[in-house]
C-alpha cells in the first residue's frame, strides 16, 4: 500500500466537504533502470525512483488537478485546499459517507516473468546484440543500444469508494545500427518491448533483431531518392499500424471528441472506412506493451471494437469523456505518471486481419510504393491531416518490387485514407511504440496486417 | 537546498566516490485551459528531482530520486555507486570544474496578476477568438501557463551554481469549417507578466492562417524556391542540431564529424550560439557542469568552426569545453545549444521576396521526417505560393523534401533584418532557399 487508507479517506472527505463532486488520488512509485551501450562500451547506467501523488477534483465538468512528490497528509490537504479555493462556495459544501475502500477485484492481465539477474547478465545481452548487428556487414559502423526496464506501482482511491492497485512491469530494447560507405551514412532500428521482465530478453530472437536493424541501414545506404506524387502504397504489417494509430486512433479519443475537435466526433454508426477495415483497441492482450489490467482511473481494461467492416462502433473513452459525450467508458483513462491528469488514450490498437495476401496486393497495384518499415508520424485531430515517414521502402513496377528508396513521407487526411484501404492482409502483427499526447508519453502498441492504400501523396526528392 | 545537496555529495564521497556532482531541478506551475466560455482545466504542480553523478575508478554511475527523504537519498547514492561498478572505464569523463565563487542568477519577475485575472485571461482568449469568425467550430487548444523553475548544481570540488526563471505562456487555436473543408492553426506567446501578454496579436496570427487555409490547395509537384517562417527554420535546424554535437561526432553519428574548418554552408551563412543574446527570452548563464556560458560561433562564412563541447568531449578532442554541457537530473552528460543567431545578409525584403516562391508557415512531422545521420528530410507543410512578396495562393497538402547539407548550400539570398520565432530563442533573417522538392497534386 503506497498511501494509508485513513489518509486517503481524510483527504477525499476534505475535498468533498469543499464541494467537489468527485475526488481521486493517484499514487505512484516507479523504479527505472536504463543502460546505454554504444561504441562497444557501456556509456551510462542510470537508475532512479519516480514517486508522487496526483489529486483530481471535479466540479461539474471542470477538472482540477494538482501533483506533488510529497505523500504527507498535510501536503495533500494543502493541495486540495489550493485547488478548491477557486471554486468552492459555502453552498456547495457536502459531507462524505464513510468509504470502506474494499480493494477492487479484477482479472490480472499477464506479464512476462522477471527473472532476477545481475546487471552483468543484462549487459551481456546488449553486447551479444551489438556483436550480431556488427557481424551482419563490415559497413555497419556503429551500434547504439538502449535497454530500459521499469516497474510502475500505482494505487488509486476515489470518492466513489474505489481502491485499486496494479504493478506494471515494462521492458524494452531500442537498437540503432549505422551503416557507412565513404561519407554516406544511413540508419536502421528495431525496438521490441513487452509488458514483463527480463524473461522477455531471454526469449527474444537477438539474431533476428540484429538482422532487422542492420539490413534496414544497409538497404537505406544504397537507396535512391523517392519519387514524389500520388500513388498506390502497400504498407507491411506490425509497425505499419502507426498509420491507423495517427490517422484514426487519435480522432476516436474522447479527449478530441468532447471538444468537437475530431473530424469523427459525430460519426458513430456511420461508414467511416472501407468495408475491408475492422479495427480494435484492446487493453487485455497478454504480455503486450500497451496492456493494462486496470486503467489509470481504476477501471478494468477491455477489448473495444472501434470499427467493424468500415462502420464506427465505439470511441476510446475515459471518465471525463463519458461525462461530456455520453459514450461508455472503455477502461482507457491513461497517463504517463502522477504528473498528468488521465485522458482517453489508446492501448494496443490495430487493424484486424483480413483475407488478402501481399501477392494479391502487388498484382493489383501496378506501379507504386511498398513500405517494408514505417517510422513515426503525427496528426492534427481537428483536420485529420497526418504525416508518416517511411524507414524502409521500395518502388514497385508492374507489381514487382524494385529498388530501395529513401526520404519518403506519406501525408493525407485520416477520414479520406480510411476509405482508400481497399485490401487487408491475413498476417496481423503488433509492435511496441510510445505515444505522446495530452496526458504524457505512454506505452502503446500499434499493429496491422499488410494492407493496400489505393492512393496517397508520397513526398520525396525525385 | 544547498545544504541538502552538500550533505548528499558528502555521503557519496564517504561511500567511495572519487568525485560527485548533483543537479536539482524544481518547479512550480499553474496551467489553465478554457473551453465553451468556461474554465475546463486547472492544474497546479510542485515537483523536484535530484540527480547524482559519481566517478569511481574512472567509471561513471548516475541515479536520481524524486523523494528527498534520508532513505531515498541514501538509496540514490548507493545506486549511483553500484551503477558505476558495472560501467566501462571512461577515460574522458570526469568532474573537474572548480570555480572560485558561487554563481547565483535569479530571473524571477513576480507577476502581480491575481488568480481571477489569469482565469479571466484564459477565458477571454477563447471567447474573443470565437467572436472573430462564425466558421470557428472549436478552439481545441486554449489556455495559460505560469511556471517558475529553479536549477541547482554542485560538485565535490566546491563549485555551486543556481539559476531561477519565471514566465507565463498563453496559447490559442482555431478550427474552422466551411462545407467539408476544415482548417486549423495554433499560436502561442510568452512573457514575464500577464500585463505584457498581447492577446490580440495571438488571436490575429491564429486566424490569419486558419482562415486563409480554408481556400488552400496543393501546388503542382516540382521544385520550388522556399522561404521558411522563422519558427519553421528553427524546427529544421533543431532536427539537425546533432551536426554541432561533439558527443555525436565521437559516436560516429554526426555527419559533420570530419568537417571542422571545412565549408558546410553557403559562404554568406554565419550562425552563432548565443546563450545571453540580448533579445532572447531565455538567457542561459551556466551549463550543467558549472561552466559560465558565452557566445560560440558554430559556422562562420559557411565554414564549420566548432562543435558543442562539455569537459568530456573536450578531453577527447584535446580542446577546452565550450560551456555546452547538458544534463538533466535523470539523464547522462551530453551537449546542447541555447539561442541561435543567424547573421543578417545584405538583401532588402523586396529582393528576398522577388519572383515566385513558397512561404512555409507550418510543418508536420519534422522529427520523424528528418534523418539526422543522412541529412534527408521530408515533411508535410502549409503556407502560401507567393510572387514578388504577395501571397497569391494558400497552400496545404504538400510535402517539402531535401537534404540538410544541400539546403545550407542552396541559399539564394538573405535579408538584412532579423526576425525571431515565438519563443525568442532563434533570430534569423528571411532566407530564400532554392529549388526544394515539393510534392503536391
Amino acid at each position: 500500500m503506497l498511501l494509508q487508507k485513513e489518509t486517503a479517506h481524510e483527504v477525499i472527505a476534505y475535498a468533498v466537504s469543499l464541494g467537489a463532486d468527485f475526488c481521486e488520488l493517484f499514487i505512484e512509485k516507479t523504479s527505472v533502470q536504463s543502460i546505454l551501450y554504444t561504441s562497444k562500451k557501456i556509456k551510462d547506467i542510470s537508475s532512479g525512483i519516480d514517486s508522487g501523488i496526483g489529486v483530481r477534483l471535479i466540479y461539474g465538468d471542470l477538472a482540477l488537478y494538482a501533483y506533488s512528490n510529497s505523500n504527507k497528509k498535510e501536503d495533500l490537504l494543502d493541495m486540495v485546499k489550493k485547488l478548491a479555493s477557486q471554486f468552492s462556495t459555502k453552498a456547495s459544501h457536502k459531507s462524505l459517507t464513510a468509504l470502506n475502500f474494499t480493494p477492487l477485484q479484477y482479472k490480472a492481465i499477464s506479464a512476462l516473468p522477471n527473472k532476477d539477474v545481475l546487471l552483468t547478465e543484462k549487459i551481456e545481452a546488449l553486447k551479444k546484440l551489438d556483436t550480431l548487428t556488427r557481424g551482419h556487414s563490415p559497413l555497419i559502423s556503429q551500434v547504439s543500444i538502449r535497454f530500459l526496464q521499469k516497474e510502475q506501482n500505482i494505487e488509486i482511491y476515489n470518492s466513489e469508494g474505489l481502491h485499486a492497485t496494479e504493478t506494471r512491469p515494462y521492458i524494452r530494447i531500442y537498437s540503432e545500427a549505422v551503416a557507412q560507405d565513404g561519407s554516406v551514412q544511413a540508419t536502421g532500428s528495431v525496438s521490441p518491448g513487452r509488458r514483463g521482465g527480463f524473461n522477455f530478453i531471454e526469449t527474444l530472437n537477438l539474431q533476428q533483431a540484429a538482422e532487422t536493424a542492420a539490413k534496414q541501414a544497409l538497404v537505406v545506404l544504397k537507396a535512391k531518392p523517392c519519387p514524389a506524387g500520388v500513388m498506390p502504397v502497400v504498407i507491411e504489417n506490425g509497425f505499419g499500424g502507426v498509420i491507423f494509430h495517427e490517422a484514426c486512433g487519435h480522432l476516436l479519443e474522447t479527449t478530441s471528441v468532447e471538444t468537437r475537435s475530431s473530424v469523427l466526433w459525430d460519426k458513430k454508426g456511420e461508414m467511416i472506412a472501407h468495408p475491408a477495415v475492422s479495427a480494435v483497441d484492446d487493453g487485455t492482450n497478454e504480455n503486450m506493451w500497451g496492456s493494462l489490467s486496470i486503467d489509470d482511473e481504476g477501471m478494468p481494461t477491455q477489448r473495444t471494437q472501434l470499427i467493424k467492416n468500415g462502420i464506427l462502433e465505439n470511441f476510446i473513452c475515459d471518465k471525463i469523456g463519458n461525462m461530456k459525450t455520453g459514450h461508455a467508458r472503455t477502461g482507457s483513462g491513461r497517463r504517463q505518471s502522477y504528473r498528468f491528469a488521465p485522458a482517453s488514450r489508446m492501448r494496443n490498437t490495430f487493424i484486424d486481419k483480413g483475407t488478402s495476401t501481399l501477392d494479391d496486393m502487388m498484382q493489383s497495384m501496378g506501379d507504386g510504393l511498398y513500405c517494408a518499415a514505417m517510422g513515426g508520424g503525427s496528426v492534427n485531430p481537428g483536420t485529420g491531416e497526418f504525416n508518416f515517414s517511411v524507414n524502409e521502402g521500395y518502388l514497385v513496377k508492374n507489381g514487382k518490387i524494385q529498388n530501395a528508396i529513401k526520404g519518403a513521407t506519406l501525408i493525407g487526411k485520416g477520414a479520406d485514407i480510411l476509405h482508400k484501404i481497399s485490401m487487408v492482409g491475413n498476417n496481423l502483427e503488433l509492435a511496441a511504440g510510445m505515444c505522446g499526447s495530452v496526458s504524457g508519453s505512454i506505452p502503446t502498441t500499434v499493429g496491422q496486417p499488410v494492407l493496400k492504400v489505393d492512393d496517397i501523396l508520397v513526398g520525396g526528392q525525385a | 537546498m544547498k545544504n541538502l545537496i552538500q550533505k548528499t555529495i558528502d555521503r557519496a564521497m564517504n561511500s567511495g566516490a572519487d568525485a560527485c556532482d548533483i543537479i536539482v531541478n524544481s518547479s512550480d506551475s499553474l496551467n489553465l485551459s478554457a473551453q465553451d466560455a468556461k474554465l475546463e482545466k486547472f492544474k497546479v504542480a510542485k515537483t523536484s528531482v535530484l540527480g547524482i553523478r559519481v566517478v569511481k575508478n574512472k567509471k561513471i554511475g548516475i541515479s536520481y530520486s524524486e523523494s528527498f527523504d534520508d532513505d531515498a537519498l541514501t538509496f540514490a547514492v548507493k545506486s549511483s555507486l553500484e551503477n558505476a561498478d558495472y560501467s566501462d572505464v571512461n577515460e574522458f569523463e570526469d568532474i573537474k570544474i572548480k570555480n572560485s565563487s558561487d554563481f547565483v542568477k535569479e530571473n524571477i519577475e513576480k507577476d502581480s496578476s491575481s488568480m481571477e485575472e489569469k482565469i479571466e485571461f484564459a477565458m477571454k482568449l477563447e471567447s474573443e477568438i470565437r467572436k472573430r469568425d462564425s466558421r470557428i467550430t472549436a478552439v481545441p487548444y486554449n489556455g495559460l501557463s505560469v511556471a517558475e523553475s529553479h536549477s541547482y548544481y554542485m560538485n565535490s570540488l566546491g563549485t555551486y551554481t543556481e539559476e531561477s526563471e519565471s514566465y507565463l505562456s498563453g496559447y490559442t487555436s482555431a478550427l474552422l469549417k466551411e462545407g467539408d473543408i476544415t482548417s486549423m492553426h495554433y499560436s502561442s506567446m510568452q512573457e514575464r507578466s500577464l500585463a505584457m501578454m498581447n492577446l490580440n496579436q495571438c488571436i490575429e496570427e491564429t486566424l490569419e492562417h486558419a482562415v486563409s487555409w480554408l481556400k488552400a490547395a496543393p501546388v503542382a509537384t516540382g521544385k520550388y524556391d522556399v522561404v521558411f517562417d522563422t519558427n519553421v527554420l528553427s524546427e529544421i535546424l533543431g532536427a539537425f542540431s546533432s551536426c554541432f554535437s561533439a558527443k555525436e561526432a565521437i559516436e560516429k553519428t554526426n555527419p559533420w564529424e570530419n568537417k571542422l574548418q571545412h565549408q558546410v554552408a553557403d559562404m554568406n551563412f554565419t550562425m552563432i550560439d548565443s546563450p545571453l543574446y540580448v533579445d532572447a527570452f531565455f538567457k542561459q548563464h551556466v551549463d550543467s557542469e558549472g561552466v559560465l556560458k558565452k557566445d560560440l560561433t558554430l559556422i562562420e562564412n559557411g565554414v564549420l568552426k566548432s562543435f558543442y563541447h562539455n569537459t568530456a568531449t573536450a578531453a577527447y578532442y584535446g580542446t577546452t569545453t565550450t560551456g555546452h554541457a547538458a544534463r538533466g537530473a535523470k539523464s547522462a552528460l551530453g551537449v546542447s545549444g541555447s539561442n541561435w543567431l543567424i547573421k543578417a545578409g545584405i538583401s532588402s525584403k523586396d529582393e528576398v521576396t522577388d519572383g515566385s516562391y513558397l512561404e512555409i508557415i507550418d510543418v508536420m512531422g519534422i522529427g520523424p521526417g528528418s534523418d539526422s545521420v543522412s541529412g534527408e528530410f521530408s515533411f508535410g507543410a502549409s503556407g502560401y505560393l507567393c510572387k514578388n512578396g504577395k501571397r497569391i495562393q494558400p497552400v496545404k497538402g504538400i510535402t517539402v523534401a531535401g537534404n540538410f547539407n544541400k539546403l545550407l548550400n542552396s541559399i539564394k539570398c538573405m535579408g538584412k533584418d532579423l526576425e525571431h520565432n515565438h519563443s525568442r530563442g532563434m533570430f534569423a533573417p528571411l532566407i530564400k532557399f532554392s529549388e526544394l522538392y515539393v510534392a503536391g497534386k
